[in-house]
């Protein structure tokens, strides 16, 4: 008798299978009608039911919990819903979000002093004053008239009065500009 | 049973099949009324079994009692998701559990400073956590309890639910998001694995009888 005729008359390798269920409903009757006719198949079956109520036997006695300690281990609040309290991080976000705003306004007032978001905070933040009037031209002509000081280029400041024209009388004669275009020829 | 009551379990019967556990299904129902009352009586119901479960798989009695508690105020703190139409409560209990002692397994692979180093006891040794109740089972329970430790975190799992469990393995299969076709392929080679194992403990408490 050849293997595959073994199995197919003693089918051995069904039987782990039908102790664990995984054999379908044909399966399964082909191999109760063979195990009622055949010791050695019978066997196998019963071993491995053995096997399968040890281990099940095994984890039940195993795990077996104490009635007192499970009253302990009980929940102490019921109910529908449970409010969890803000986690560490929910709690230092809005923290966190403060100090990246304050950075960033550090940030960009140190990168430049003309934007419009640093000039907006110049009443919260230090800022250093730099002057924006130009110096004035000393006057070059004899004649009393003293040209008005020259006004500076970028935006009139209105807390800087416009220079108003004097008349004053020079001590010593100066050069004038005649003289000074015929010495340089 | 008020006529409402009786009413609504047997629509959701109708819904979920064979699924539906009348009398976890009634008590879910008042625990959402917001009865204390029917809160432990599901604990009660429900509490052994799993913890069972997560000491078969954990194989730890202190990890075991932890999950234990988390999974039930897990599970006490959204009882109102819980749909009988797709699946048992034990399901989605099981689900619960599984899904916490996994998250426990993970935690203890990080690395961690244990005070047991100090008092001189390895705390990697597995039999320094094993608990007192293991020393109350015969050599052969002993055999099969440290055999069912040896095997991967797959096979185990799918081991526990059919031997101790006893569940279908499409249940099976829901509870730990694999096929059922997979559950089935797990449990095979888990139960030669154990087969294996056990063979030569046998051979050996023969011999010494």
């Amino acid at each position: 008798m050849t293997t595959v005729e073994t199995q197919q008359q003693h089918p051995l390798a069904l039987v782990s299978d039908y102790v664990l269920g995984l054999l379908d409903a044909d399966q399964t009757a082909h191999l109760e009608r063979h195990a009622a006719v055949c010791p050695s198949c019978r066997e196998a079956i019963e071993r491995e039911r053995g096997l399968f109520g040890t281990i099940r036997a095994t984890v039940a006695c195993a795990t077996q919990p104490s009635a007192a300690r499970l009253a302990v281990l009980k929940p102490t609040r019921f109910g529908r819903t449970t409010v969890r309290p803000a986690g560490k991080w929910q709690r230092l976000a809005p923290v966190t979000m403060l100090l990246l705003l304050i950075l960033s306004a550090v940030s960009v007032q140190l990168s430049g002093g003309d934007q419009p978001l640093a000039g907006n905070l110049r009443g919260f933040l230090p800022v250093t004053n730099t002057p924006t009037a130009t110096a004035t031209t000393p006057p070059t002509a004899t004649i009393a008239i003293q040209q008005p000081a020259e006004r500076p280029t970028s935006v009139p400041d209105a807390r800087m009065p416009a220079p108003t024209p004097e008349i004053v009388a020079l001590p010593t004669p100066i050069a004038t500009l005649p003289d000074l275009a015929k010495s340089a020829n | 049973m008020s006529e409402s009551t009786a009413l609504t379990a047997e629509q959701l019967a109708a819904l979920a099949g064979n699924r539906v556990d009348d009398e976890t299904t009634t008590l879910v129902r008042r625990c959402l009324q917001g009865e204390e009352v029917a809160y432990a009586a599901l604990y009660d119901a429900h509490s052994g079994m799993v913890y069972r479960l997560c000491y078969s798989l954990l194989q730890n009695q202190q990890d075991a009692e932890e999950v234990l508690q988390d999974s039930f105020e897990y599970a006490f703190r959204r009882l109102s998701l819980f749909d009988a139409r797709k699946s048992s409560f034990k399901t989605w209990l099981y689900r619960i559990a599984v899904s916490r002692c996994r998250n426990k397994r993970r935690r203890k692979w990080l690395p961690t400073f244990s005070l047991q180093l100090l008092g001189g006891e390895d705390a990697s040794d597995p039999q320094a956590r094993r608990p007192d109740d293991v020393i109350a089972l015969s050599e052969q329970q002993k055999a099969v309890w440290s055999a069912i430790g040896d095997l991967s975190v797959k096979l185990r799992e799918v081991a526990i639910l059919r031997y101790f469990g006893g569940l279908p393995y499409a249940e099976i299969g829901e509870i730990l998001g694999i096929p059922a076709k997979t559950a089935e392929s797990r449990m095979r080679l888990a139960h030669k694995a154990l087969r294996q194992s056990l063979s030569g403990v046998k051979k050996d408490l023969s011999t010494d009888e």
